[in-house]
């Protein structure tokens, strides 16, 4: 399995990684004048949300690609972000510019006690990701019996008029400026991540944990740091998500469905990729959007069969996601014995 | 509240845990062979149940269906395991699960296709009939999903213990290497279990076509998570410690649900996933760590 980590410098192309950065960082650019001449409300909250889910992303390949941590039980981090927020915000008239990074605080929080609890307890692999499924649907369980956080109806935040303060626009342009913001600040974090002494350590922790301990590296401690970097960044995509979509419920901000979107995006774009959440996000939230539209209403089983053998197909096509794919390619480029992938 | 409710809360409770039993032992007999956590499990309960409601529209009774239901799951699945996840084996166990999600969202979408998505229930002239053990009242249907479901479990765990082919899928579950240069067919072995373990779970769900109003999603809303609780409590794939594992999980859920009431209930089975898995991960058959 090929690095990001690896500084391959000299070879007279740049490395893998700083053409994944430089991608995505164009991607934003183009996003952004793109969006903000969307005529139709409907297009502009599908490119919100789909930037969103490329974030989620990010911070799923920072905790779970990078680590090789089978982080499934993702969406805890998303959802204690989006309650802490919202409920600050409803109850104690917080404004969310000041929710966000408490969310994330938050987020970092759950996943460095899900990181601590389960390191310390040996839990490993299918073990591991049944744990943070556990911990999703306990979260679920609580809120639906918190009436403090209004059980199963949830948090609406009203949008009456524009209100920079409290992040609140009838018009819906400025949340993509920030959701944009959002992708470039976790894309720089994860791009630092693994271009410097931390995702070496990654790499390592994640090829052969063995071996890496045997080398002095705290496993464990690396693992968590990781998480903690994730949950961050997931909580703070679900302050935002909570304030964007006005309405949160325990059943959809901690439900196994939106998880499993979660997961899809950078196992469909590439697990230990900077640019594979991206690409993940756009080939899977506006392909399912256009399903849904196509199929809409009575038909919105025929888009589930279509959705699910279309996420079939691409994962047993491309297991590395897309970007491996484009990361082969780009690797035999300009190569002499071009052999058409390297391994 | 008086022993009597409670009695019959866990009485109740142990009837659900057969099926529960044999729903959980499918799961684990798949992680056993080729440890894959198959995410559409709850999605076979669900076809069972609908398959069942379509025998009874032709006028076959919900019990005398049942074999062919199990048959035809099998069919299912194992196709789909063949095309699907076989592939994926030496892939990523993260892109193994999500292809078994794909799998689910698929059977969902044909079940909501073929049948609608509105609450169905298959009628049964004496669903309401019931036996009186003492204080006890249970009624036939849950009593006959019960033993069957016990009878069906006991000829599993002879299979697997007493025949050729059953010594075969323990090899391949223990040794798959060595399975293979014994001249044991692996990947077929590996495609009949996942077509057996999804069929017991379609057994589940026929046995309790006559109990249960069906929907679409019952099979991930109300099937998923108690049994990965079981299979995990029971030592993920020890079968005869997945048939304990439902039917403790099932009489803690029937008087647990008595004692706080039904939106607490999942966080009893969930709480003994949680403890379970800190405390002793490998179950309570995986012997020490």
């Amino acid at each position: 399995m090929t690095q990001n980590a690896q500084p391959g410098r000299g070879r007279g192309k740049p490395d893998w990684l700083t053409v994944q950065l430089v991608a995505c960082l164009a991607i934003a650019g183009l996003l952004l004048p793109v969006g903000l001449f969307l005529e139709s409300p409907y297009s502009l909250n599908i490119l919100i949300i789909t930037v969103i889910f490329a974030v989620m992303g990010v911070g799923w390949v920072i905790g779970a690609g990078l680590t090789g941590l089978l982080l499934i039980g993702y969406i805890s981090f998303f959802g204690v972000g989006a309650y802490t927020s919202a409920l600050l915000f409803t109850k104690f008239g917080v404004s969310p510019w000041l929710g966000m990074p408490l969310a994330g605080a938050v987020g970092a929080g759950v996943a460095v006690l899900v990181g601590v609890i389960t390191l310390r307890f040996g839990l490993r692999e299918d073990y591991f990701g049944l744990f943070t499924v556990a911990v999703s649907q306990i979260f679920l369980v609580l809120l639906l019996n918190w009436d403090f956080a209004g059980r199963a109806t949830g948090i609406y935040i009203t949008v009456i008029s524009d209100d920079f303060w409290t992040m609140q626009f009838v018009d819906r342009r400025p949340y993509l400026i920030i959701a944009l913001g959002l992708f470039v600040a976790a894309t720089l974090v994860a791009y630092a991540i693994m271009r410097g002494r931390f995702g070496l350590l990654l790499a390592a922790v994640r090829n052969n944990p063995a071996a890496a301990e045997a080398l002095g590296i705290e496993v464990s401690r690396v693992r968590i740091q990781a998480l903690a970097v994730s949950g961050a960044i997931a909580g703070v995509a679900g302050a935002f998500y909570a304030q964007f979509t006005t309405f949160i419920d325990p059943k959809q901000v901690f439900g196994l469905a939106l998880n499993f979107d979660f997961l899809l995006v950078p196992v469909l774009g590439g697990r230990f990729s900077l640019v594979g959440p991206i690409i993940g996000a756009f080939a899977l939230r506006p392909t399912k959007d256009l399903l849904r539209a196509m199929f809409g209403g009575v038909a919105d089983a025929v888009f589930l069969v279509i959705y699910g053998l279309l996420l079939v197909v691409f994962i047993l096509l491309l297991p590395r996601g897309a970007a491996g794919f484009l990361e082969d390619r780009y690797k035999s480029l300009g190569r002499k014995d071009d052999d058409g992938a390297a391994p | 509240m008086s022993t009597e409710i409670l009695l019959q809360a866990a009485a109740l409770g142990l009837m659900q845990g057969g099926v529960y039993a044999i729903m959980a032992a499918g799961l684990t007999v798949i992680y056993g062979v080729m440890k894959v956590v198959n995410f559409a499990h709850g999605e076979f309960i669900t076809l069972g149940l609908y398959l069942t409601l379509s025998s009874a529209a032709l006028g076959l009774g919900p019990y005398a269906a049942a074999p062919f239901v199990v048959a035809v799951v099998f069919i299912i699945a194992a196709g789909f395991f063949r095309l699907s996840v076989l592939p994926a084996l030496d892939h990523p166990q993260i892109n193994q699960m999500l292809i078994t999600i794909g799998m689910s969202f698929m059977i969902i979408g044909v079940v909501q296709i073929v049948w609608g998505a509105n609450n169905r229930v298959v009628p049964l002239s004496w669903a309401r009939d019931a036996v009186e053990l003492g204080p006890l009242r249970i009624t036939y249907a849950r009593g006959l999903a019960f033993l069957t479901a016990l009878g069906v479990a006991g000829l599993f765990w002879w299979g697997l213990n007493r025949t050729r082919f059953g010594i075969a899928v323990r090899a391949a579950s223990q040794e798959p290497a060595s399975a293979r240069i014994c001249g044991i067919d692996v990947r077929r072995v590996q495609m009949m279990t996942f077509g057996a373990g999804a069929s017991l779970a379609a057994l589940a769900g026929a046995l309790l076509a006559p109990i249960f109003p069906m929907n679409p999603t019952i099979g991930v809303d109300l099937f998923l998570l108690p049994s990965f609780v079981i299979v995990v409590l029971g030592t993920m794939g020890n079968f005869a410690g997945a048939l304990i594992g439902g039917l403790l999980i099932g009489t803690v859920e029937g008087v647990g649900g008595l004692l706080l009431g039904s939106s607490l209930r999942q966080l009893i089975s969930l709480s003994i996933f949680v403890i379970i898995l800190l405390v002793m991960p490998r179950g309570l058959f995986g012997g020490r760590t």
